[in-house]
This record gives structure tokens, sequence and C-alpha cells, in this order.
């Protein structure tokens, strides 16, 4: 399944430090998630 | 990029102060094992955001579906912000349509039968604050319950 990101993005908070994306695959979360102000760290299974 | 074993996350605890699934939960053998590892990482208060499909076609290395009781249960050591399905009704017909028009050689309708029922269903499911039954997909969002907590709640 290859959901639309918007759909968890949206309910992400904006913060800082790390955040991890378990499964991240080709990282398209990547972008919108620094844009919150996280630290991305992709974990690909 | 680290690739490796979720059932066994090369980090130390309370390392991070977010964790994302997205299509991911269906994938693991053990999910109960990762969801642990998950919460060992998670720094407290920090949030874990869940997306996992449903009601959605077999794919490829898919163990497990979930339901929201299930889901409960798995997350039972977090505390559970909210709950949703935004895919709801109409991305479940579309899929199976999808399915059938691959089988078809039509699969290029995929795309604006995927737009068209994911808007519907935004239209239909944007005040609606709890999973329904009849889901693509759940999404959830739970918080690591800090220290304190935790030990207010082995004493009750």
């Amino acid at each position: 399944m290859s959901a639309n990101p918007d759909l968890i993005v949206e309910v992400i908070p904006p913060g800082h430090g790390l955040a991890l994306d378990l499964g991240g695959g080709r990282s398209i979360l990547r972008q919108p998630i620094e844009k919150l102000g996280y630290a991305y760290v992709n974990f690909d299974i | 990029m680290i690739v490796g074993d979720a059932h066994r996350l090369p980090f130390k605890d309370l390392s991070f102060n977010i964790v994302v699934s997205k299509d991911s939960l269906e994938h693991f053998s053990q999910p109960w094992v990762v969801i642990g590892e998950v919460h060992r990482v998670l720094k407290d208060g920090g949030q874990f955001i869940i997306w996992v499909p449903f009601m959605h076609p077999f794919h490829r290395d898919d163990f497990y579906r979930y339901s929201p009781l299930g889901l409960e249960h798995l997350l039972s050591d977090f505390e559970i912000i909210s709950f949703e399905s935004p895919l709801w009704v109409f991305t479940v017909v579309g899929t199976a349509l999808i399915e059938a028009l691959k089988r078809a050689h039509l699969g290029f309708m995929e795309r604006p039968i995927k737009q068209s029922s994911e808007w519907l269903d935004r239209r239909f499911t944007r005040h609606q604050k709890r999973p329904a039954s009849f889901a693509a997909a759940y999404r959830v969002v739970v918080a690591k319950r800090g220290k304190e907590m935790r030990s207010r709640e082995k004493d009750l």
C-alpha cells in the first residue's frame, strides 16, 4: 500500500530532536519531517 | 539510511522524539516485539504515529491486518491520542475496482480512481474522530507515558 504521505504528515506535531521512520523505504517522509523541525532517520526493513 | 531488523532496533533507549510507521506494521512477523522496541527507543512523552492498511489487498511480505481492538491491545503501553480512519469506504471500493481493472489491462485508471476515492473519503470522514469498522486504513497517534505516570499506574 502506498498512502498519500500528507495523510500521515498532517498528524505529526512540529518539534525537534530525532525522528525515526520505521520502514522508511525511499525516504518520502524525509522532507516533510525535516520541515517540521526533526532530524530524520530512515530505518528500512 | 540504516537497513536492519526492526525486531532489534540498533538504537539506545530513549533516543527518539517521534517514531513514524507508514505502511510497515503489516510487514513485521512479530509486531508486538517491534512495538516493544519502539517503546524502548522513544523518549518519555514521545509520539508513535502509525498508518496501517486494513481492507487492502495482500501484497509482498504482508503478514497481518489489525482491527481497532487489536491495535489498541498492541499499543496498550502507550496513551492513545487519536485513532481515525481517514480513508474509508470509497477507498475500499476504489481499491477493489483498481485491482479488477489491472486484470483487464486498464491499470492506467488507477491514478484518477485513487485520487477521486480519497477526495470523497476525506470529505465524508473529516469530522469522524473514531476508527470506522469499514476502513481502508487506520491512523493512530500514541504517546509514550512518562515515568511518573507509569509508576502511578503500577500503584493502582
